[in-house]
């Protein structure tokens, strides 16, 4: 784990909506041969020298060519100053961070990988990861949900990766404006819409999910009516971590530290907390 | 190595030797009546029988702002360096002591932070035991059920002569030696020391759960609470700090900070785009219960409430979260 | 590496937040070094009124036709403005009396000739023109200014705490006005950024950065009447930066 920010260069940026940019960041071999190694759903956290750092999960899976790639919506003074680089510059890293996906104990299992908008970044990050060690997983169905076609990022990516590791693969938007043929390019309907044709075992199922905090609500319930148990829904939470290392206090979750008990936490673990969905 | 003693008469003579030693800080009080901890160049303006000072010896440690990382584009980023010289902190009460126990735990046991082991390493502690007042509840050193190991090099417990001199550490030890021809050995002069009711009462409630959903205090406190941020500030265990980066003028180079924060303020449970995970204040002061009295992260269960009295005494408005164990049946 | 091209100009105040700048007498051969001060009529004789810039930094309220003029050029030639002082942020002063008639006002000042004085209550820059950020303080401080360069030319905006005086103060380790003097102190209701400037020196928070960014004015106001404070007297001490409060507004 690198505990003090060390550089990356930025490889290429293109826009993906607006106000939401795609960045491939490299980091230099001498830091990924000695102690970076990465699970889906980890977090980094990325510096912008002057502005500050901000937390992000890859949505890649870093590996040894120290490649990492993100998807960053302006929302603040870091997004902000984020989106003023050019191909070239340097940004910070530090990181992993927090426990990411148990992928160990999801094996031999059914998945069902639910996204919701910019939730695909860790979930597009364990998809890579599911498809890298297909063998080891059960049948995987991959949905995913935004607000309307363009908003679905990475979804030729995704299309790819589920055509060659035989992944179920469903998108679906809430509304979609016609298009040249006078057809919509996608089913239109919510997320947890989807999950009613599936066919589910949920004794041998585990469900990822990442999203909106008013997903995770709507999620669960469905997901519990279809029989998941509660440890096994997956969630991933957002915080605004600022230290990573559990020394800042900011992303509790009742007595939980989001930084190293999470971001990912299975449902069991979050009912009943105050302010954790 | 067997306890020493200090009579009343000369622990000027002590306090002179310590100041041979290294920097002499303890609570002093200034032109308008503040106690708080400084360097002292004189043993005459410390306080000897006060009752708490403002900030707790926390400032040491973790100060209100610190500057953690520069930045420099030759450089990149490179940690904040610490001052070294050694500071004998006199004068720590028994909840002060409880304080720092509870925040080595956090930074030097279960998520190591250099800056905090480099200042807590410069950092010779030396106890006094002290009296309850109205706000305040530990009791005397090691006996307050909710802090019961704390560290000190040198800890003095008051007598009706003077004071018993209780070694803690090497350290301790090394300067007790160095005192040989001021201190005495101790005498059968003890005086019991037992917890208050109060602490007794809070481990009672905490060993059953107690949450107190159905208390109205939570919208008395919510209606009332400043959002000052006196509470955590002035708290020897709340460690939150937000983190800022500030750019230099030149353009170039910049300083990364962390500042204390609290878990009062709207801001603490925010996240980008402005949805809010404690909107309330009511989910905040429940949020601010359940750390205080059943701990958090690798601190789960451990209460960090070290009964100094410190959030009650500086409250403008005079919330005291210790009210709702009021409701806690005897 | 580019000058950013900046302009520095006052509406209705009393030019003190622009003197701010001028204050920081050490830094300022190498803000001169840094930015370009195309448009700032207070600091050089020769302005550019027409060039594109890259922010606009504008003290005061808007109170006269001729404001409005100098806000609305700035703002179509920047990419960013910044409200610097109180007034721009909150009306401030020139505001304070903004509950009784206008005409009622000039006359009192102008007599005779009050008809003929073309003014309109003065207001907030953002309610007329878009505000891309603001620093407050009457006047601001100058470590925010410089800090709102400062971040300029890293291609960012800082962030400033949302928390009130009192946090500032309470570091400080000074003696609490509120609970100890039993004063007037309106340091739980406002800005911090000052580092408890005057409750430093005993002298109690009069609230000239205008409101934090979670006031509980009811409570505050509640406090000091306990303590013995007229309403008239704490209303008029509320009003005399910030007009608007919602003496109500409790979370």
């Amino acid at each position: 784990m690198i505990e003090t920010p060390v550089p990356a260069v930025i490889l290429a940026m293109k826009p993906l909506a607006p106000d939401i940019l795609f960045f491939s960041l490299q980091l230099d071999t001498g830091t990924v041969s000695s102690n970076f190694s990465f699970v889906p759903g980890q977090f980094l956290q990325i510096s912008a020298a002057g502005a500050g750092e901000a937390p992000f999960s890859p949505v890649n899976l870093p590996g040894d060519d120290g490649v990492i790639e993100l998807c960053i919506r302006k929302a603040g003074h870091v997004t902000a100053k984020l989106h003023t680089l050019q191909t070239g510059d340097y940004v910070h890293v530090r990181g992993p961070f927090g426990n990411g996906f148990p992928v160990k104990q999801m094996e031999g299992q059914d998945l069902f990988l639910l996204a919701g908008g910019l939730g695909i970044v860790p979930l597009h990050s364990l998809l890579s990861y599911l498809v890298m060690h297909r063998q080891r997983f059960g049948a995987i169905t991959f949905m995913y949900g935004a607000k309307e076609p363009s908003a679905l990022f990475l979804r030729q990516e995704l299309q790819d990766m589920a055509c060659t590791g035989n992944i179920k693969f469903m998108v679906t938007v809430e509304f979609a404006p016609e298009d040249e043929t006078g057809k919509t390019s996608c089913n239109i309907g919510l997320l947890p819409d989807l999950l009613q044709g599936a066919i589910i075992t949920a004794e041998r199922s585990y469900a990822a999910v990442c999203g909106p905090p008013a997903l995770y609500k709507c999620l669960v319930g469905e997901l519990k009516t279809l029989g998941f148990k509660e440890e096994r829904i997956l969630l991933s939470l957002e915080r605004r971590m600022k230290c990573g290392l559990g020394r800042c206090a900011h992303c509790a979750v009742g007595q939980d530290l989001c930084c190293i008990d999470g971001p990912v936490f299975p449902y069991s673990a979050l009912k009943g907390i105050e302010g954790a969905l | 190595m067997a306890e020493t003693f200090l009579t009343y008469n000369a622990l000027g003579s002590f306090l002179v030797r310590l100041m041979q030693i290294g920097t002499l800080h303890g609570p002093t009080l200034n032109d308008l009546g503040v106690l708080s901890f400084n360097p002292v160049t004189s043993p005459d303006l410390l306080q000897l029988n006060y009752q708490r000072t403002l900030l707790p010896p926390k400032k040491y440690l973790l100060p209100p702002q610190s500057p953690i990382l520069h930045y420099a584009p030759t450089e990149g980023y490179t940690p904040a360096k610490t001052p070294g010289d050694e500071i004998l902190l006199f004068g720590l009460h028994p909840c002060d002591l409880a304080g720092i126990a509870y925040l080595d735990r956090v930074f030097l046991d279960d998520r190591p932070d250099p800056l905090y082991a480099s200042r807590r390493e410069r950092l010779v502690l030396v106890g006094i035991s002290c009296e309850s007042d109205e706000y305040c509840f530990c009791g005397d050193v090691g006996v307050c059920p909710t802090a019961a190991a704390v560290p000190f090099d040198l800890f003095l417990s008051r007598q009706d002569s003077g004071f018993r001199i209780r070694t803690g550490s090497r350290r301790g030890e090394e300067i007790i030696s160095w005192a040989a021809d001021i201190v005495g050995t101790a005498g059968a002069e003890t005086r019991p020391a037992e917890a208050a009711e109060t602490a007794r009462r809070i481990c009672h409630a905490v060993g059953k759960r107690r949450m107190f959903e159905g208390s109205t205090l939570w919208d008395d406190f919510a209606g009332r609470c400043l959002s000052c941020g006196a509470c955590s500030l002035c708290c020897p265990t709340c460690y939150c700090v937000d983190v800022r980066e500030y750019g230099a003028i030149d353009g170039q180079t910049g300083e990364r900070v962390q500042e204390w924060d609290n878990c009062l303020f709207k801001a603490h449970g925010e996240i980008a785009g402005g949805i809010n995970f404690r909107k309330t204040r009511q989910e905040r002061f429940h949020y601010r219960f359940l750390h205080k009295y059943y701990g958090f992260g690798p601190l789960r269960d451990v209460i960090s409430c070290v009964g100094c009295g410190r959030c009650r005494a500086v409250c403008p408005v005079g919330i005291d979260l210790l009210e709702l164990f009021g409701e806690e049946p005897a | 590496m580019n000058r950013p091209v900046i302009a520095f100009a006052g509406l209705t105040a009393c030019s003190g937040c622009q003197l701010t700048l001028l204050n920081c007498e050490e830094e300022l051969p190498q803000l001169a070094e840094m930015f370009d001060f195309a448009y700032f009529p207070m600091g050089r004789s020769e302005n550019d009124d027409c060039c594109s810039l890259e922010v606009s930094f504008v003290e005061g309220a808007v109170s006269t036709p001729g404001d409005l003029e100098i806000l609305l050029n700035l703002r179509s030639r920047s990419r960013l403005l910044v409200g610097i002082g109180t007034c721009a942020l909150w009306g401030g002063i020139a505001a304070m009396k903004n509950h009784q008639p206008r005409l009622e006002l000039t006359e009192a000042v102008y007599g005779n000739f009050a008809n003929a004085v073309k003014t309109f209550p003065p207001g907030p820059l953002s309610r007329f023109v878009t505000v891309d950020f603001a620093v407050p303080g009457c006047p601001p401080e100058t470590n925010q200014v410089m800090q709102v360069l400062a971040s300029l030319l890293h291609g960012t905006l800082p962030v400033f705490p949302g928390y009130p005086v009192c946090t500032e103060c309470r570091n400080r380790e000074n003696l609490c006005l509120l609970i100890e003097k039993n004063e007037l102190c309106l340091g739980p209701l406002i800005q911090s950024g000052c580092n408890a400037r005057c409750p430093a020196v005993s002298v109690a928070c009069e609230g000239c950065r205008g409101p934090a960014t979670e006031a509980n004015v009811a409570a505050e106001i509640d406090l000091l009447v306990e303590k013995g404070f007229s309403r008239e007297e704490i209303n008029s001490r509320l009003r005399r930066f910030y007009p608007e409060w919602d003496n109500g507004q409790r979370y």
